[in-house]
C-alpha cells in the first residue's frame, strides 16, 4: 500500500471516529448541545447524524388514531381517512413510521412546515374529490397510558384525548 | 508502525468485508421493501407534504442542506422508480457485481428519504446512512459472491489482504450507539424507576395486548436494569475475542425479543445484529504471526 493511501485511511478513519465520540455527549447537557449545535448540520447533510436516542424515552402512547371529518356548505359532515394522496384510513399500530410522522407534525412544533404543508395538501385533495366541500377539521385521538398505579387499581390501560386541529377553508392555495 | 495506524491499517481476510457487504446488502432490501408502502405518502408531492416544505422543514430540524433526490423527483411514478432501483441496487451489491457504484445508489437513496421525510424516520434510518457511509470508503470484499464465499468458507490463508478500518468504524459505530442510548435512559425517569419495560410491552409497541405486563412488573422491573447492563455490555464482549460468541448471544438474544415483544421493531433488531458481523472473524490470525506483523 503507497503512503499516501495509508495517510488517506488513517485521516479518514481518525475524521469519522471523532465525530463518533464527539456524539456520545447527550443533547441535555451543554457541551453535547455545543457539539450538536456545530456539527448537526454537516452531520446530517451528509448521513453522519449521531442521535441514538432509542427508546431512552419509554414510548407512553398506548394507541393513536388519525382522520379529518370535512363539511359542505349546508354543513353536512363527511368522515375521510387521513392518508394522502388517497384519503384513506392510516393504522398507526401496522405501519409505524405514521405514527412516528403524525406525532411529530401535530405535537412538536419544530415540524411546523411539514404540518403546515400537510394541511395544505388535504385541503386540495379534499377539493379535488369533492369541490363542494368548504372546510376540514383533523381529529388527532391518542391512547396516553395511565400511571401503574391506577392500572393495578382498575383503571383502563389509557386514557383517549380527541384533539381537533381546524376547521381550515377547503381551498386551492393555503394562506400562512 | 504505530498502535494508532495498526489500529486502522492492519491487513485482515477481504472475506470480512465480503460479509459485512453481504448482510449490509440484505439489510437495506429488506428496509426498501418495508419503505415501499409508505413511498406515495411520504416522499412524493401527491402524498402528505410538498418537497418545497421538507426542504424548509428538514434546515428547521437538522440545520443541514436538503440534497434529497426526491426534490427533483416527485410524482409517485417517479418515487416509485426509484425504489425499484434500490431494490435492484441492493440484490446486485450483495451479489458484490459494481459493488461500490450500487452502494453509493443505496446510500444516497436512503440519505434523500431522509432529507425529504425526516418526521418519519426512525432511529435505524440513521444507523443504515452512517454504516453505509462507511463502507463507502473502505473496502467492500467484492471479488467474493455470496456463493464462491460460502464454497471457499474453509479455506485458509489467502494472499488477499485489506486494512481493517472500515470494519474498526463500524465496531466503534456500534459502541456509540449502545452507549450513547444507555447515558440518555439513564437520564430518563421510566427508566430510573425500572418502569420502562412495562410501559414499552403496554404502548402501541407491545405485540400482545392487555395489562398484563402490569402483574408481571416485578420481574419486567429487574429486566428493567438488566437490560442498561446487557447494552454497556455487548460492544466490549464483542470486542474481545474470547468473549465475541457470548455477546454475540446476548446482543443477538436481547434485539430477538425486542423483535418478538415488540411489533414494527424487527429491522431495527436486524440493523443491530447486521452490524454484529464487523465483529466476526471466522478466521482469526494466529497468535504466534501477530509480534512479527509490522
Amino acid at each position: 500500500m503507497s503512503l499516501n493511501r495509508k495517510v488517506i485511511i488513517i485521516l479518514f478513519s481518525t475524521i469519522i471516529s471523532a465525530n463518533m465520540l464527539l456524539g456520545i455527549a447527550p443533547l441535555s447537557t451543554n457541551i453535547g448541545r455545543s457539539i450538536s449545535k456545530r456539527l448537526d448540520p454537516i452531520r446530517w447533510t451528509i448521513g453522519l447524524g449521531q442521535k441514538w436516542d432509542m427508546f431512552h424515552s419509554i414510548p407512553t402512547h398506548h394507541s393513536l388514531r388519525v382522520y379529518l371529518t370535512a363539511n359542505d356548505a349546508s354543513g353536512k359532515e363527511y368522515r375521510y381517512g387521513a392518508g394522502l394522496p388517497s384519503l384513506r384510513e392510516i393504522l398507526p399500530r401496522k405501519l409505524i413510521r405514521y405514527h412516528y410522522t403524525f406525532l411529530r407534525l401535530f405535537n412538536d412544533p419544530l415540524n411546523k412546515s411539514f404540518k403546515e404543508s400537510y394541511i395544505e395538501s388535504i385541503s386540495q385533495t379534499l377539493l379535488k374529490t369533492d369541490p363542494r366541500l368548504r372546510q376540514f377539521t383533523i381529529h388527532f385521538s391518542h391512547g396516553r397510558i395511565n400511571t401503574l398505579e391506577s392500572i393495578r387499581k382498575g383503571a383502563n390501560i389509557a386514557t383517549t384525548r380527541v384533539e381537533k386541529f381546524g376547521p381550515y377553508k377547503v381551498q386551492r392555495i393555503m394562506k400562512r | 508502525m504505530n498502535a494508532f495506524s495498526l489500529l486502522w491499517l492492519k491487513n485482515i481476510d477481504p472475506r470480512r468485508y465480503a460479509i459485512a457487504r453481504i448482510g449490509f446488502a440484505l439489510l437495506l432490501l429488506s428496509h426498501f421493501v418495508h419503505l415501499f408502502p409508505y413511498r406515495d405518502t411520504i416522499l412524493s408531492n401527491a402524498g402528505m407534504t410538498h418537497s418545497s416544505a421538507a426542504k424548509i422543514g428538514f434546515y428547521q430540524l437538522t440545520g443541514g442542506t436538503s440534497i434529497s433526490l426526491f426534490n427533483y423527483f416527485q410524482s409517485s411514478f417517479e418515487v416509485t422508480i426509484i425504489f425499484i432501483f434500490a431494490i435492484i441496487a441492493s440484490l446486485t451489491l450483495a451479489w458484490g457485481k459494481w459493488a461500490r457504484t450500487t452502494l453509493f445508489v443505496c446510500f444516497f437513496i436512503q440519505l434523500s428519504f431522509i432529507h425529504r421525510a425526516p418526521a418519519s424516520t426512525t432511529g435505524w434510518d440513521s444507523i443504515l446512512t452512517n454504516l453505509g457511509f462507511i463502507l463507502l470508503f473502505s473496502p467492500l470484499g467484492k471479488d467474493w459472491n455470496p456463493w464462491n464465499l460460502f464454497r471457499q468458507w474453509n479455506k485458509k490463508q489467502l494472499n488477499l489482504k485489506a486494512p481493517q478500518y472500515g470494519l474498526v468504524l463500524i465496531q466503534l459505530q456500534v459502541f456509540i450507539i449502545y452507549w450513547q442510548t444507555v447515558i440518555q435512559k439513564l437520564d430518563d425517569q421510566y427508566w430510573a424507576k425500572g418502569e420502562s419495560i412495562t410501559y414499552f410491552l403496554l404502548s402501541h409497541h407491545g405485540r400482545f395486548p392487555g395489562s398484563w405486563p402490569v402483574a408481571w412488573h416485578d420481574l419486567l422491573d429487574k429486566i428493567n436494569y438488566l437490560t442498561l447492563i446487557i447494552e454497556l455490555a455487548i460492544p466490549i464482549l464483542l470486542w474481545i475475542r474470547n468473549t465475541r460468541r457470548l455477546g454475540l448471544w446476548i446482543g443477538i438474544g436481547l434485539h430477538l425479543s425486542i423483535a418478538i415483544l415488540g411489533i414494527n421493531l424487527a429491522l431495527f433488531s436486524l440493523t443491530m445484529i447486521v452490524s454484529y458481523l464487523a465483529f466476526i472473524d471466522p478466521w482469526p490470525t494466529p497468535y504466534k504471526l501477530k509480534s512479527s506483523t509490522k
